[in-house]
């Protein structure tokens, strides 16, 4: 029998990877939706619903055979991408930026994730809302308690919303 | 090496319940992994826990259900009876659960500890506890399992690339070896 060691050991098929993706964002959305100011949201690999006139949804490219290609999803390659940033900000002007069950924020050390909120600070003025499971969040856990690492990596203007057990909701600005 | 100090505090605790938490969602999601193969394959971490043991009864606390039928499983109440025990730790679980619920194969001959890194928490900071995470776990198990043989395998900087949540990738073989 074959010993694997990692997903490098194989390629993912069109049908894994629609399963990978649902298991990635399988949660409600709830938790964000009824936090949304009105205008448009933008849905950064996250799920977001492309046939709701007020979502606009941005996904990986690598999953970009998994998606119908009816529903209006647009595909970006670099999350920290300035022309991304540039397009988002100047040609849909969100009131809101949305990262829910994103893997773009998981598997992060702390000092990673708060680059990465950073990062979301200086590059959209609007609303933000930011979905963290600590549980995929890569740190000391013997050491750190979720809380610690949490308000370690939050900035100015956010209220933190503790969902439950690990899940935490920032909305900043 | 500094021997760690919160686990003194956490032996004033007569608590013992034993118990490492198990979860269905972990079971599927394990074989649903190995379904993204197109060939029967075995991962890394599951076949040095098939190769650790042998034929004898293997008390089984934890997320065990995946190799019942590959190894001789049993997970009644009475681990003393045993000579090997395997612990698969894959659901939320903090500090403290994990201390009392390894409590009862602490004096198992033979004992495997898999350990999903990312699913432990803690109630507040230890200062105390080593700053690395993969040596911290080890102290930490050391503690549990003090002047045993330890082999302790971990994915330095594991992420989402290698099963992790399906099957630990850190685990830690216990034996009475002194070598």
């Amino acid at each position: 029998m074959k010993i694997i060691e990692s997903y490098n050991d194989f390629e993912l098929t069109v049908d894994s990877k629609k399963r990978l993706y649902k298991e990635l964002h399988y949660r409600e959305r709830d938790y964000v939706a009824k936090r949304l100011p009105a205008g448009k949201s933008v849905w950064i690999d996250s799920n977001g619903d492309g046939t709701n006139p007020n979502v606009v949804a941005f996904e990986n490219e690598k999953w970009k055979e998994i998606f119908d290609p009816h529903i209006p999803i647009k595909f970006y390659r670099y999350f920290n991408s300035p022309t991304l940033v540039q397009a988002i900000n100047k040609y849909i002007k969100p009131a809101s930026v949305v990262i829910y069950q994103s893997e773009e924020f998981r598997y992060l050390t702390p000092e990673e994730l708060r680059y990465k909120i950073e990062f979301m600070v200086d590059s959209y003025p609007t609303k933000i809302f930011i979905y963290i499971d600590m549980l995929g969040i890569d740190f000391n856990k013997l050491k750190y308690s979720y809380t610690h690492i949490i308000e370690s990596v939050v900035t100015q203007n956010t209220i933190i919303h503790d969902l439950d057990d690990s899940k935490y909701l920032l909305e900043i600005n | 090496m500094v021997k760690p100090k919160f686990p003194k505090s956490l032996e004033e605790k007569t608590q013992n319940t034993c118990r490492i938490r198990s979860n269905a969602f972990v079971t599927a999601w394990h074989k649903t992994q190995k379904s993204f193969v197109p060939e029967e394959v075995e991962f890394a971490q599951d076949q040095r826990i098939l190769d650790f043991f042998d034929d004898q009864p293997i008390y089984g606390i934890g997320t065990v259900q995946y190799f019942r039928g590959k190894l001789n499983i049993i997970t009644e109440d009475d681990p003393q009876s045993y000579k090997q025990a395997l612990a698969m730790v894959n659901v939320p679980t903090s500090d403290l659960e994990l201390y009392h619920g390894l409590e009862c194969v602490k004096n198992i001959d033979k004992v495997c500890v898999a350990v999903n890194k990312y699913i432990l928490w803690t109630p507040s900071n230890k200062d105390s506890v080593t700053e690395d995470y993969d040596i911290a776990l080890l102290e930490y198990i050391k503690t549990i399992f003090p002047n045993r043989h330890i082999e302790h395998f971990y994915v330095k900087g594991v992420k989402g690339n290698h099963f992790n949540f399906a099957s630990p990738t850190t685990q830690f073989f216990i034996t009475n070896e002194n070598n």
